[in-house]
């Protein structure tokens, strides 16, 4: 990543005052640099540069983490990004391994010993797994760069700013979103190795963030712990969308919201502009980023009366296409890229997303949307958090379950969640069934693992039958 | 502590968890997050919601720290200070 950390970047983020905080010490930027050379001298006094080859890299929130990323990018070395605690599922394609704890590299007896090309390193980062098996997803460096610049550009991150990045590294929201826009623009960068919010307002305490990137659990378990408002420059929620109304509440304690939506392989493709009014930002994520196009191929309305329909998005620094166990690219990315979402459009070009296309589900003739089901039920009394999954087929079309987390120490009753779906929602779109969890299980992204629920809800209707 | 609030307390926790967890599991030094019972983000704004109304006290946000909220003594002592303190 040596366009990240070029010499004129140093020094810009040198003059502003800039850091790189993690949760027990602090660098400027030169002294990040100088482990960085110093990491990779060290390297070389062990007769290893890796150039070529591909390491997979634990990485860790830390700055242990990041010096090595960035070393090893300098080496000329390919990079599988693995989360801190997968110890189990090393990439094939991988020559060794580096333990971000020791900097020490494990070559991989089974694994590729030699480059087998001279190429430009590459980044591989892994899909959520959340719409199906987990694909290795490749980046060149340009399209990092490139994807981290729009995030810079849109979200107006210079060297006055602290960026706070407290979801995991290993993933795109994290890195690409997070990390390297603020690198790429020598703001000073707090990481922490944890997102819950007892390490986020200690790290507020530490490092007076002015940008923060969450997800909307993490805002929904910060609100109430928000004493006194602390108002950010702006936070940029992605991995999900807040309510409008949750919104509201959040930015009077909180400071400007600003919505950004992609995916693995894309980045970040849209988000909005900190400075756009709420009635956008709470309404629609916001605008294209750019080097990228959204199109919306509507094929019907929702209740609000939008056309709605799947999400296509051209990005100019998406990714190269994904790999297979190799490492070698297998499907080259399309020029238009399915989002496999139903989204909306407004007048200015804001995309709202309401949907997975897979979370339709056709009842009566009609488009049921989970969603709008799942909003029911979580505004009803009791109950915490609510996730709908469509399983069999019922006299109406495609069954719907419902399953909701009760709200602490309040009694679940299946019956009075039914009469709200009925007093609320057209007989369509009614839950076949309502039951109840003690928690979600959740993906490494922190959104609700929508297959688990499935198999959990195919697997009751199996015991079902054979009980008949 | 004595052993009505430590009660209170072990309930609370129990409740935040939202599982089967033994309330005899419950020491008032178990781990609560980070290598004891691991309770998440919203489980500890449940248990903080529940101390709260429970004990009659307001935290501030600065009260929100790991080590405040590592177990049920530390939990017991910041009450008793944030009681002091009002």
């Amino acid at each position: 990543m040596d366009r990240i950390l070029t010499e004129s970047g140093i020094r810009i983020a040198e003059d502003a005052g800039s850091f790189i905080e993690d949760e027990s010490e602090r660098l400027s930027y030169t002294q990040l640099d100088a482990r960085v050379r110093k990491l990779i001298a060290t390297w070389a006094g062990q007769n290893w540069a890796g150039g070529g080859s591909t390491v997979a890299l634990p990485m860790t929130n830390n700055i242990a983490g990041i010096t090595a990323f960035i070393a090893l990018l300098r080496n000329g070395v390919s990079i599988a990004l693995l989360p801190a605690d997968d110890t189990g599922s090393r990439p094939q394609f991988c020559s060794a391994v580096l333990d971000p704890t020791t900097m020490a590299v494990a070559l991989n007896e089974s694994g590729p010993q030699l480059a087998s090309s001279e190429r430009e390193p590459c980044v591989y980062l892994k899909t959520s797994g959340s719409t199906g098996t987990p694909k290795w997803v490749v980046f060149g460096q340009e399209q990092l760069v490139g994807n981290a610049d729009g995030v810079r550009d849109r979200m107006r991150i210079d060297q006055q700013d602290c960026v706070l990045v407290s979801t995991p590294l290993p993933h795109m929201f994290g890195l690409g979103g997070g990390l390297l826009p603020a690198l790429l623009a020598g703001a000073s960068v707090k990481v922490t190795k944890s997102g819950d919010p007892l390490s986020i307002l200690k790290a507020e305490r530490e490092a007076d963030p002015t940008v923060a990137f969450l997800i909307p659990s993490q805002c929904r378990a910060l609100l109430p712990l928000r004493r006194s408002a602390r108002q950010y420059r702006v936070i940029i929620v992605g991995v999900g969308r807040l309510s409008p109304e949750f919104m509201e509440a959040f930015e009077k304690m909180n400071g400007t919201v600003a919505g950004m939506y992609g995916s693995t392989e894309l980045g970040a493709a849209v988000g909005a502009h900190p400075g756009a009014g709420s009635d956008r930002r709470y309404q629609y994520i916001g605008p294209a980023m750019k080097s990228v196009r959204v199109f919306v191929e509507a094929d019907q309305s929702d209740g609000a009366g939008r056309s709605i329909g799947p999400v296509f998005i051209e990005h100019v620094a998406g990714y190269l296409g994904y790999a297979n166990m190799a490492g070698e690219l297998i499907a080259a990315a399309p020029d238009r890229q399915p989002m496999g979402d139903l989204g909306a459009l407004n007048e200015f070009g804001d995309l709202d997303i309401v949907g997975r296309v897979d979370d339709r589900i056709k009842r009566d003739g009609f488009w049921v949307l989970t969603k709008d089901i799942e909003a029911c039920l979580s505004d009803a009394e009791g109950v915490a958090e609510a996730a709908v999954i469509s399983t069999g087929m019922t006299r109406r079309g495609a069954g719907i379950v419902a399953y909701v987390v009760s709200q602490a120490g309040a009694a679940f009753e299946a019956t009075r969640l039914l009469q709200v779906c009925k007093k609320n929602l057209p007989g369509h779109m009614v839950p076949d069934e309502i039951l109840e969890l003690q928690s979600f299980k959740r993906l490494a992204s922190g959104k609700i693992d929508l297959q688990a629920l499935t198999e959990h809800a195919e697997e009751r209707l199996r015991e079902t039958e054979s009980d008949k | 502590m004595n052993d009505p609030e430590f009660d209170i307390l072990r309930s609370l926790v129990v409740r935040a968890f939202r599982s089967d967890v033994a309330r005899e599991q419950i020491t008032p030094d178990l781990t609560l997050f980070g290598g004891g019972l691991e309770l998440d983000s919203f489980a500890l704004v449940d248990l903080v919601m529940g101390i709260e109304k429970e004990f009659g006290v307001k935290f501030c946000e600065e009260d929100f720290t790991i080590e405040n909220f590592a177990n049920i003594r530390a939990i017991s002592a910041l009450i008793e200070r944030s009681r002091s303190e009002n």
